[in-house]
């Protein structure tokens, strides 16, 4: 239920941000904007007054799934590693972050699903299984497809 | 030249093998999350420069074929939908591969996208001229009435009313955000230059279906993973099935036909509107997004059927409707063919090879897909430690490679986080596509009808309802309207 | 089976590592060019735009013995795609191809990251005017008839456009006309000519490319804001003959990002010479109704600076619809 309310009131809030915004617009170009911005807002107050009416009520069912574990382990943890990543590609390129981040995800995975400790035998099959995504993927865009992919800064 | 030598010209070994060379090659980069028949056709483009007009036609439009169904494969199997055409079936399929049903989900796929591209393709056949004529009666007032039913629809997809609200109204406002095409003003843009040409449907398909489904794999432990299942079920069993559902794929396919007759309103639209159709007449509509096997036949058939009937208007008058069109009709350009009803006289060769070889084009997709789907189906063999960094590496070059902008990789992330958390807290996403697809369709179409009505005197309403076919369309809207409360007053008291 | 996994990630390793480390983008030393070379196009696959590139990079391929990519880069009405061409690599492996004057009615009506001096014009391939069409059934025959219903109801007809360039032709041709009209913006050329054969709008600004399938479907054109009649269609009036002195369209150039060194410059301009005078070249443009003019490196910069100086009081005159 809480989840719920903080959900309902995030989202008034962005409205009311967004609507700030709108001030500096020409007015036709503010009018489809506006209504959005109003109709998210609406559907806040709206979610917040139903869950409130229906707890009083007692009817109140939850279709939320989410805790503390899968918002830490399994929406945290991942997202920085793929801004992590993100950062990498702008500054060495697609190829060597994308090792990066399957090296990364697949130690994660298999010690979170199998237990296993990224010992030194793991880290090796991880930079195994990095090579050969990165490799075929390089095999498929830049050499068969001959695809433009993403350059940082460095290289 | 007569038709039979274009039909021989057709089933030549030469030919044949470039119209599946082309169908592989769209269910590839179908598959793949972020690339789609649009981007595989624009790699192949220069190889059609060397061949004959007719024959590099028919390999992108191969490419086109087989990039509509590329999309559910990865869907079904791993709740990634590879092409955002293919998000319905990702619902619907992936609840049955959970079951362990991936194979049955498979087989009913690729049979509705054949029924659904026959359709299409026998429309481009016969009816090419009176339809792009009536195509023609589509402007901003009726245009605006149609993106409105596929507002409407999302009440029927199920979800809490309220979240569902906010995610289409979140969707409506991302499609703002960038510089808007009337006045050239920059909205939400906050000073970042890549924001100004807005966020395109792509990323946001990347980031709230593929990242967001790969964020929750990632923490996963072993006993919550789907395995692979031996299922015996035969092509013929799936194919009565079908037909058994036959209201349901002629549906399909003619909304399907409908929406892609119209220029810039897209595909992904009729595949809604005809997964919504199928929940509002089926008789389990609670067994929606529980793996239902009749909303994948009415996606999967209406995106098949768009497939020919956007090529209606791009031949009989030369109005590209869609990017993948657009392209295609750059390769005939380039071949100095000119596009519209003198094509027909001028270079019959050209036009009739091509539409009749469409066809061809669905056999070639059957065959791969129907035989295909034993050694598709190994995916779910393969462990998710593989799979999960896999399709993250795909998902980051697919949002790249849209237009090639690193840009858009960091709007799939934050959506994708977005996604997650979504995901959880029980909003729908897909009605958030609908409002990133209807947005521009919907403004573009609103600010175009009080330009014009401004231009004539009139008010906006009464230039709205000059047209008998916007009336028609309006009362379309409002019939569907009234089903949708209907049904969610029956839901509720269910 | 282990001895040959390892030996495979080895393998795969190297290869990965090797794709790391090199860049596709040219070679150090040598003679300019000795890698790839990539064409950014600041719009979507399939327009003219891309037409005209794709052509280019085939030939200037062949031309210069080197593989050339063409990248889309399409948004913001090109101003991305631009943007993008103007900060590359001055080393001559990143060439830009687009429609002249985008760049320049962007650079005025925008708050754009490039100014016109950014880029180092190379030259120009073909030279496509603008023009005013009427749909199918329309009751404009010529353009008496527009000025006539044009002063009897202001802001009465509707003229449908798309880019930024079509909505500047639409308000110079009516400045020129002496009425007020009203543009409705389409979001490309296939919505465009949809509204146009549909009699959505009262008529449809779009350049000559436009002038077959419009024809084909029913309608006509009014005029065309060429300086002479085009080769291609000898019937079609221009504005200037109709008494209105109006000149605008669309030219291809290829560019480079300014601070280019001499001697690859010379290189380019030297291969462009080439393959721009052979009548091959020629032809396949006109084969893709695209009307050619070959404008060489001297020429080209003399041609835009005098198109520059008479299209800002234009884009001027009208700053504000652009706000």
């Amino acid at each position: 239920m809480i989840t719920n309310l903080l959900l309902g009131t995030a989202w008034v809030i962005f409205s009311l941000l967004a609507y700030t915004r709108l001030s500096s617009l020409p007015a036709q170009s503010a009018m489809f904007p506006r209504m959005t911005i109003i109709g998210m807002g609406v559907a806040g107050v709206l979610l917040i007054l139903d869950t409130l009416w229906k707890h009083r009520k007692g009817i109140f069912k939850s279709e939320i799934t989410l805790n503390r574990e899968i918002l830490i382990f399994q929406i945290m943890i991942p997202s920085l590693m793929l801004f992590a990543t993100y950062f990498m590609l702008r500054l060495i390129g697609f190829y060597g972050s994308s090792f990066f981040l399957v090296v990364v995800v697949f130690l994660y995975q298999t010690y979170r699903s199998a237990g296993v400790s990224p010992g030194r035998g793991q880290i090796l099959k991880s930079i195994g299984v990095g090579g050969i995504i990165t490799g075929s993927m390089y095999v498929i865009f830049t050499l068969l497809l001959r695809l433009p992919v993403p350059s940082g800064s460095l290289f | 030249m007569d038709s039979l030598q274009i039909l021989l010209g057709i089933l030549s070994p030469g030919v044949m093998l470039v119209i599946f060379a082309g169908v592989l090659i769209g269910i590839i980069v179908g598959a793949i999350p972020g690339l789609n028949g649009a981007i595989g056709i624009s790699l192949l483009l220069p190889i059609t420069f060397t061949l004959e007009p007719q024959i590099g036609l028919l390999l992108l439009g191969g490419i086109y074929m087989g990039g509509m169904y590329g999309g559910s494969i990865t869907a079904i199997l791993l709740n990634v939908p590879g092409d955002v055409v293919a998000a319905p079936a990702a619902m619907e399929g992936y609840p049955l591969t959970k079951q362990g049903r991936s194979k049955e989900a498979l087989y009913y796929s690729i049979f509705s996208s054949m029924f659904g591209g026959v359709i299409g393709v026998l429309i481009l056949i016969f009816f090419t001229p009176p339809l792009a004529r009536f195509a023609l009666q589509f402007g901003p007032a009726e245009m605006f009435f149609i993106a409105l039913s596929g507002l409407v629809v999302i009440g029927a997809l199920g979800g809490n009313i309220y979240k569902s609200l906010f995610a289409v109204f979140f969707g409506l406002f991302i499609s703002t955000i960038g510089v808007d095409a009337i006045t050239a003003s920059q909205r939400f843009t906050l000073g970042n230059i890549n924001l100004r040409s807005g966020i395109s449907v792509v990323p946001v398909v990347l980031g709230l279906f593929c990242l967001a489904e790969m964020f929750l794999n990632i923490g996963k432990k072993a006993n919550e993973v789907v395995t692979y299942k031996e299922q015996n079920i035969t092509r013929m069993t799936v194919i009565k099935e079908i037909l058994r559902h036959k209201m349901l794929v002629f549906k399909g396919s003619m909304i399907g036909t409908f929406v892609g007759l119209l220029p810039g309103v897209g595909t992904t639209l009729a595949v809604f509107l005809s997964y919504g159709e199928a929940k509002r007449v089926s008789k389990n509509p609670e067994l929606f997004e529980n793996g239902n096997v009749e909303g994948i036949i009415a996606a999967e058939s209406a995106n098949n059927a768009t497939v020919g009937s956007t090529m209606v208007p791009l031949l009989a008058l030369g109005v590209p409707g869609s990017p993948t069109t657009a392209i295609i009709a750059g390769a005939l350009i380039i071949h100095g063919i000119i596009l519209g009803p003198s094509l027909f006289v001028q270079r019959p060769d050209v036009a009739y090879t091509f539409i009749f070889g469409m066809m061809m084009t669905v056999v070639a997709m059957t065959v791969i897909g129907a035989f295909g789907i034993k050694y598709f189906a190994y995916i779910l063999k393969i462990k998710m430690e593989y799979i999960v960094p896999t399709v993250l590496v795909f998902t980051l070059f697919g949002a790249y490679s849209l237009r090639n902008n690193v840009f858009d990789i960091l709007i799939a992330l934050v959506l994708g986080v977005v996604g997650a958390i979504f995901k959880k807290t029980g909003v729908p996403l897909a009605p958030i596509i609908i409002g990133v697809v209807l947005g521009g369709l919907i403004e573009t179409n609103l600010v175009r009808s009080l330009t014009i009505a401004n231009a004539r005197q009139v008010s906006l309403l009464q230039y709205m309802l000059t047209n008998p076919l916007a009336i028609a369309l309006l009362a379309m809207v409002c019939v569907i309207f009234y089903v949708v409360i209907k049904m969610r007053m029956k839901m509720k008291s269910m | 089976m282990k001895k040959k996994l390892v030996l495979l990630i080895a393998l795969t390793l190297t290869l990965s590592l090797f794709a790391m480390g090199c860049n596709d983008n040219g070679g150090e030393q040598g003679a300019f060019p000795n890698g790839n070379i990539q064409i950014i196009v600041p719009y979507s696959a399939g327009g003219g735009g891309d037409t005209v590139a794709r052509i280019l990079a085939d030939a200037l391929g062949d031309e210069l013995d080197v593989q050339i990519n063409v990248i889309n880069r399409e948004g913001a009405g090109g101003e991305l795609g631009i943007a993008e061409i103007a900060a590359s690599d001055a080393d001559g492996y990143t060439l830009g191809v687009f429609g002249y004057p985008d760049n320049f009615v962007l650079e005025h009506t925008r708050d754009t990251d490039f100014t016109f001096d950014d880029l180092e014009y190379l030259a120009a391939f073909d030279d496509m005017p603008m023009g005013i069409f009427a749909g199918p059934g329309s009751e404009f025959e010529t353009i008496e008839d527009i000025i006539a219903y044009g002063e009897a109801n202001p802001g009465g007809i509707t003229i449908g456009e798309s880019g930024a360039l079509g909505l500047l032709h639409v308000l110079a041709f009516s400045d020129h006309l002496g009425i007020e009209t009203s543009p409705v913006n389409f979001e490309g050329g296939g919505e465009l000519m949809n509204a146009i054969l549909g009699a959505h709008v009262d008529l449809a600004s779009t350049s000559s490319m436009s002038h077959d399938p419009i024809m084909d479907g029913g309608g006509h054109p009014i005029g065309f804001a060429a300086a002479e009649r085009m080769d291609m269609f000898p019937d079609v009036p221009t504005f200037k003959e109709l008494g209105f002195d109006l000149e605008m369209g669309v030219s291809r150039v290829l560019v480079v990002p300014a601070g280019v060194p001499d001697e690859v410059k010379t290189v380019l301009t030297e291969a462009l010479d080439a393959i721009g005078n052979d009548p091959e070249l020629k032809e396949r443009f006109e084969n893709a109704a695209l009307p050619y003019r070959y404008l060489d490196y001297d020429r080209v910069n003399e041609v835009l600076q005098r198109s520059n100086d008479t299209l800002l009081p234009v884009i001027e005159s009208n700053q504000q619809r652009f706000e």
